[in-house]
């Protein structure tokens, strides 16, 4: 019995010899699927888009424990990016001012790590089209729109998208760059392929797909940070706040360059480490099944153990002020009750405890740099809701 | 009873070819159901059922048939006569005797049988269909005996949840003891959520068949089809056997397991608990259990209600059952000579949990549940002075389990 | 075969039209299991309707699902006996090439799997004719997946082009085409392409092993390359390469070309580089050899001991005692010791952990003097390691240790600690050590003063070992785990076959008894009850007349049924033990009589089976 241990413990460490993509997609798989199946309960109305990214074999209902958790995540980060794209009372007048041949957008919404995430059809695609038909009615400025994510993936989303009349129609015209993996589209949206890691290529990759970095600009994470080591997850925080698209060899004199950063906002959907059973178990399994592991998560003493440290770290990276909140501790900020009330019914949980522990687990952060953003989340930011 | 009715057809056909056999025992049932009232016709048909598993060896059946008059245990006696109104009609007594009688030799005969299905099932290998149909027949001629409020006597090993973590359960006999030198009530909740939910209750009952009196199980809010069909143990069926028939069979046990139990008649145990529409343990005994888990009700409100910091009574936000507090609790401990209510049902990340002044215990016995919680388990052994003991466990290292296969359940929001 | 052109009676032909129907179903579940039922399908067909029919029909199978994709590349290598043998097999080739050009790496690597499986059926002209072109069609296709494919293929396509000694020009021909492609595949462009080639690189070359010039001149360039790639998983795979490949070369090509790359790797920018040199560095030092390996492996192999990276040291504490068995005690002593010292106090448990399961193993290496200074204070540090898991992996090898410190050392310096273990919290770490007394009793003996009372004195350190072992083996029959319970009776059984009867008699004996008597917990009478039986089958038939049994007779009588059966069982192994024919057979039989009228079913059962046994 003891060699059986001895055994198991010599190829302890989670490092399976299957191949990265295979590993990376997976993830990302069990996203959409986990989407598509919320979305299939009718947890999500409006996404009809999530089930196209599924392969037919690999659709799936998901126990409501999953579906619910699914559906509060799904919910909040397209109510906060919604809030941000409805139309803002003070620079109305700036859409009209200019009428020119180039289209004018006066917002920008990056999902890094987005993996199939169907948010821009469902909050932006679907009114492009009506917005042909009829005049400016829609209260929604336009949107330039970035998915990053790793290659693999964006080749994929792209061979969907293709394969799809309902995601390919809103795009308009589009085109593809660097070996197929991009997509350029004139109704805005984006697709980029890049490495989360490494926030230098990602600072070139953004700016050579001409991305505004004088806009306001909204980056989007789900479960995306909670991959990184706490050092690559500050570098990429500290872009999302301060970086104006100036090349880095001009890193000094930080005070000038701060005071041209437009306004910036993160919203994130992360994982959360508390340092309990549940959140030591959370790491050795993602690490030990998916190969994939919460790197960040993995620090007794990092960035990801609770709200406070996460607050800690966007303050550190260059967001002027942020809120992070529990997904048991959140619902009724930004959903209405209705809301709520409608997403519990839809399926009967055997067991509440262990899905407050879940979901105890995950939070989700808005940080905001400028005034613009800390007035659009005002209500998130304010500390007892 | 149409069910019943039906078996009673089965039998019938079973034994058509031997036709002076068949006259026998119609002569039986001809001549009892002469001079009885309705409630002995009854005890007919289980007599008949019992008859039922002879068939394979109809040579004992004659020989049983003719010496039916022998003595029965008469705890046996007791126990069916409890459930039946009692008869001093000697024709029916000496019925009564005589299934008690076959369902002795029965288990005698039997037991080589699912001593071999045990056996398979600890190596968490699963049975074939047909054996699967067996057990559950045999499972229900015991189980429809049981009583709604099921009297065990100390001492006893009290569980909680195990939710088909088979290696987990290999764990909980390694640390309480295995069955039968350990004697057990499990309450409820065997199936769903885990990988190897069928494994997991196919040995719980096969033991429960092998060990009647040493192995006790009542029935928890997942026992029924319609929670299986969303949680797991149905999709798992019809994986491991390409079709649906083993979850059939094992639901239909589903219905004949107990709702509680009383040890010493001191504490009652039950899988979720209280309801505001019991007042009194014989109001337990009066529901008619052999059905599936209704949405409502006082059946629905013992396998789904929670114990909680309340007064009196609330809405649970589990959509079913209530929640219940601590007056609630003791009064009807009170009113019924209660010490304790032991109950499972949710999750402790300790193991178990007190509450109410000592009053009520949750016990939970799936470590790491969902293979992912974290949490310790525990089994609570009541010893024949009825002293409790705790024992947690934690969940079987890797180097038990088989090789975890591909996961088909998603455990995190990656 | 058998069935001819006809193709099977009425009833097959009605069976295979409905699964070819099932192939063309909307329904997943029936294409996939008609796929599943492919070489069916053919043979019924029979061989040339397989090749013009269904193989065509595969090709077109433009099915949209992976599963199905994947079924139908697993499957297809199985019909090679049905499209008419050796000479027609290239006939599959053609629709796993399409499907191992797919987007779902899955399919592509069941593909290719297909791929070589069918290739290895080719004979050499056909693999000139239709093989070989297909790896160059897939090595030059457009679209990177195909590349990926091709680069699985090239080591069945080399082998089957040059087996048999020489080939005309044409293979020759064919030949260096191949190798030319797969070298510029080891450039692509695209880092998956590299990482298949990196993959494959080690048996491309084990295909040419008697080509030492090609090996030498190009697959060492190219390994080269991969070795210097920019993308570290890339490199990860180039070192598995270090290996194949030092297998296949010249001892003078492996210090220059491989082992400068080993010591790059080693101190490479990626800890998975470094991780998987971890694993790979003592079998590269054995193909080279200790002599070379001291200048510079070695001293890599110890620097990766103390990387920054836990994984990595976690890869190369599992290695610690091979390393100090090829190094030698003198540099074991100097270098690799004072660093696991260093990995016995490390913040990461599973490094630990690894260390501890295999660091004694180097006992035998430093020899006795050694392992008592240096090794030893190691081990009492990892047997107070506050993991369970470090623990045990220690308590399962310290048998190895035994016999390199003796006897005497071991009861000194290790008893404190066994001690400690045995009432360990966790209790499988005090079940370890239960499984390690009889070693220990075997290798001390019942003279010695840890099994008997009169062998202790007044010294104070004897009498906590006497305590140790007397009074915790018995200790155990009430631990609060049962498992530790049965341990602890298989203990008592298993040393009483070493001490004998009267040994049993005076240590053991007295304790069951007592417990009968007054153990107010049934479970820990149960384990007496049933210890009785197994102590039964190693002691005198005078003892059992004299003590077990009046004691078993006695507890017959308890109050719960669980100790009654157990006791009905652990009689029959009584009278087992007894002679036939004695009287004391006659009263332990009469006392399962009495128990087969036990109110209790399950006592009736034991007490009827033991009672048939005779």
């Amino acid at each position: 019995m003891s060699n059986n241990n001895n055994n198991n413990n010599n190829t302890k460490p989670g490092l399976a010899k299957d191949d990265e993509d295979v590993r990376v997609q997976s993830t990302n798989d069990e996203a959409t699927v986990a989407r598509a199946s919320c979305a299939s309960v009718g947890h999500i109305p409006n996404d009809p888009y999530s089930v196209l990214f599924v392969n037919r074999t690999k659709v799936r209902r998901n126990e409501p424990l999953h579906n619910l958790g699914t559906f509060y995540r799904v919910a909040h980060v397209r109510k906060a990016i919604e809030m941000f794209l409805m139309s803002d009372d003070d620079d109305d007048d700036d859409d009209d001012a200019e009428e020119e041949d180039t289209v004018k957008y006066a917002k920008q919404v990056i999902n890094l790590g987005s993996g199939y995430d169907t948010s821009w059809w469902c909050l932006v695609g679907n009114n492009a089209s009506s917005r042909d038909g009829k005049e400016e009615s829609t209260k929604r400025s336009r949107v330039k729109w970035y998915d990053v994510d790793f290659a693999e993936v964006t080749r994929r989303k792209i061979k969907t998208i293709e394969k799809h009349e309902a995601l390919r129609e809103p795009l308009g015209v589009y085109h593809f760059e660097r070996d197929g993996s991009e997509l350029r589209s004139t109704s805005g949206y984006n697709l980029v392929s890049a490495d989360l890691r490494d926030a230098e290529e990602i600072k070139e990759i953004l700016t050579e797909a001409r991305v505004d970095w004088q806009l306001p600009t909204l980056f989007v994470t789900e479960v995306a940070l909670s991959y990184l080591n706490g050092e690559k997850c500050e570098k990429a925080l500290r872009m999302c706040a301060t970086f104006n698209g100036e090349s880095s060899n001009s890193n000094n004199g930080s005070k000038d360059r701060n005071t041209v950063v437009a306004n910036r906002a993160i919203v994130s959907y992360e994982a959360m480490r508390l340092n309990d059973e549940f959140g030591r178990r959370m790491c050795r399994n993602v690490r030990e099944q998916r190969g994939t592991p919460f790197l960040a998560l993995e620090e007794e003493n990092g960035s990801r153990v609770d709200c406070a440290s996460v607050e800690a770290m966007f303050l550190r990276c260059g967001f002027d002020s942020v809120k992070c909140r529990k997904m048991t501790e959140c619902q009724d900020v930004l959903l209405s009750r209705e809301e709520i009330y409608r997403a519990e019914r839809l399926e009967m949980l055997d067991e509440r405890e262990e899905f407050n522990l879940i979901q105890s687990h995950y939070g989700v952060s808005v940080a905001v740099r400028g005034d613009y953003f800390a007035r659009k989340y005002r209500r998130w930011l304010m500390h007892s809701s | 009873m149409s069910k019943r009715f039906s078996l009673w057809g089965n039998f019938w056909r079973i034994f058509e070819p031997n036709s002076s056999l068949k006259n026998n025992l119609l002569d039986y049932v001809i001549r009892a159901s002469k001079d009885v009232v309705s409630s002995v016709s009854l005890v007919l048909l289980v007599f008949l059922r019992g008859a039922l598993f002879c068939a394979q060896e109809e040579t004992r059946f004659v020989r049983v048939a003719e010496t039916r008059k022998t003595n029965a245990n008469n705890r046996d006696l007791n126990s069916i006569s409890s459930r039946f109104p009692v008869e001093t009609n000697p024709l029916s007594l000496s019925l009564f005797s005589t299934y008690c009688y076959i369902i002795r030799i029965l288990r005698m005969a039997s037991s080589s049988e699912v001593d071999a299905w045990i056996a398979t099932l600890r190596k968490c290998e699963i049975i074939d269909e047909n054996s699967v149909k067996k057990l559950c027949q045999m499972a229900v001629e015991i189980l429809v005996e049981e009583s709604n409020v099921q009297n065990i006597s100390s001492p006893v090993t009290i569980c909680g949840d195990i939710h088909g973590q088979f290696y987990d359960l290999k764990e909980l006999f390694s640390v309480g003891g295995e069955c039968p030198d350990t004697n057990y009530l499990f309450m409820g909740d065997f199936v769903d959520r885990g990988f190897y939910s069928v494994e997991t209750f196919l040995l719980l009952l096969a033991l429960k068949v092998r060990y009647p009196d040493r192995m006790f199980l009542i029935r928890g809010n997942h026992e029924c089809r319609q929670i299986t069909q969303v949680y797991g143990f149905y999709d798992e069926c019809l994986r491991k056997y390409g079709s649906v028939n083993v979850w059939r069979y094992c639901t239909d046990v589903f219905d004949y397991l107990s709702l509680s139990a009383m040890i010493d008649g001191r504490a009652l145990c039950v899988h979720g608990g209280l309801s505001p529409n019991i007042t009194t343990i014989d109001e337990i005994r009066a529901i008619d259990r052999k059905r599936e888990v209704p949405h409502e009700g006082p059946m629905c409100d013992l396998l789904w209600s929670d114990p909680e910091d309340i007064k009196g009574w609330g809405l649970s936000p589990r959509g079913a059952g209530y929640l219940f507090g601590d007056d609630a609790c003791k009064s009807f401990n009170e009113k019924n000579a209660l010490k304790l209510i032991c109950r499972a049902h949710q999750l402790v990340m300790e193991g178990y949990k007190w509450m109410f002044d000592k009053e009520l215990v949750t016990v939970w016995s799936a470590p790491n549940y969902c293979y992912r919680c974290g949490n310790v388990a525990s089994l609570l052994e009541l010893d024949e002075h009825f002293t409790p003991r705790f024992k947690v466990f934690e969940a079987a290292p890797d180097s038990n389990r088989a090789a975890p296969g591909k996961r088909t359940v998603p455990d995190y929001f990656l | 075969m058998n069935s001819g052109g006809g193709g099977g009676g009425p009833d097959d032909v009605v069976a295979v039209a409905a699964l070819i129907d099932e192939l063309k179903s909307e329904d997943v579940r029936l294409r996939l299991n008609s796929i599943s039922r492919l070489s069916t399908i053919a043979a019924a067909l029979g061989p040339e309707r397989t090749r013009n029919e269904l193989v065509p029909f595969l090709v077109d199978m433009n099915d949209d699902d992976d599963e199905c994709l994947m079924a139908v590349a697993e499957h297809i290598p199985s019909l090679v006996t049905s499209v008419g043998g050796d000479e027609f097999v290239h006939a599959l080739l053609l629709p796993l090439e399409s499907l191992s050009t797919v987007e779902e790496t899955v399919v592509r690597q069941k593909a290719v799997e297909g791929l070589v499986k069918v290739g290895e059926r080719c004979d050499r002209a056909s693999a000139m004719e239709h093989f070989c072109p297909l790896v160059k069609r897939l090595a030059t296709g457009e679209w990177f997946t195909a590349r990926v494919s091709a680069c699985g293929l090239f080591a069945c396509a080399l082998e089957k082009v040059s087996s048999n000694g020489n080939g005309g020009e044409e293979e020759k021909k064919m030949i260096a085409q191949l190798r030319s492609l797969f070298g510029q595949l080891c450039d692509d462009e695209t880092p998956m392409v590299r990482r298949a080639a990196a993959t494959n690189l080690g048996k491309v070359a084990e295909a040419s092993v008697e080509d030492k010039q090609f090996i030498n001149d190009e697959v060492l360039n190219w390994f080269g390359k991969l070795t210097a790639d920019e993308q570290d998983s890339v490199r990860l795979l180039a070192v598995d390469d270090c290996v194949s490949l030092s297998k296949l070369v010249s001892e003078e090509e492996r210090l220059k070309s491989i082992v400068p790359v080993a010591l790059k790797f080693s101190s490479d920018t990626s800890w998975r580089v470094r991780y998987a040199v971890a694993q790979q560095i003592y079998e590269l030092c054995e193909i080279i050899g200790a002599d070379f390996a001291r200048e510079d492996l070695f001293p890599a192999y110890e620097n990766l001991l103390e990387d920054a990276e836990a994984e990595v040291r976690i890869a190369a504490a599992a290695k610690v005692s091979k390393f100090c068995a090829l190094a030698g005690p003198e540099r074991s002593r100097e270098n690799i010791i004072p660093r696991v010292r260093e990995l016995a106090k490390d913040a990461s448990q599973h490094v630990r952990a690894a260390l501890a399961s295999v660091v004694m193993e180097s006992a035998p290496t430093l020899g006795k003097e050694e392992t008592v200074n240096q090794l030893l204070p190691i081990f009492l540090v990892l047997l107070k390691d506050e993991f369970p898991d470090v623990r045990l992996n220690v308590i399962g090898k310290l048998d190895q240790v035994n016999e390199v410190i003796g006897v005497d050392t071991l009861s000194k310096e290790l008893l404190p600690a066994i001690k400690d273990l045995a009432e360990d919290r966790h209790w499988r770490v005090r079940l370890a050590i239960i499984e390690y007394i009889p070693i220990l009793a075997t290798q001390t003996g019942e003279s010695s003063f840890l099994f008997s009372k009169e062998a202790s004195t007044s010294d104070s350190e004897n009498n906590s070992a006497e305590d140790v072992l007397n009074s915790l083996c018995l200790r155990w029959l009430a631990d609060p785990v049962s498992s530790i319970r049965q341990a602890a009776g298989q203990n008592l059984q298993n040393l009483t076959a070493l001490f004998g009867s009267a040994w049993a008699k005076e240590h053991v004996i007295p304790k069951l008894e007592s417990l009968l008597q007054t153990e107010k917990n049934y479970l820990v009478r149960v384990t007496v009850a049933s210890t009785l039986g197994m102590l039964a089958e190693k002691v005198d038939e005078g003892d059992i007349t004299g003590t077990l049994f009046p004691i078993a007779k006695a507890a017959a009588a308890d109050s719960v049924a669980n100790v009654r059966f157990n006791i009905a069982k652990s009689l029959e192994k009584m009278a087992k033990s007894v002679s036939a024919g004695s009287a004391i057979r006659t009263e332990i039989l009469e006392v399962l009589d009495g128990l087969k009228a036990d109110a209790d079913v399950d006592v009736q059962f034991y007490a009827s089976e033991a009672r048939n046994a005779f």
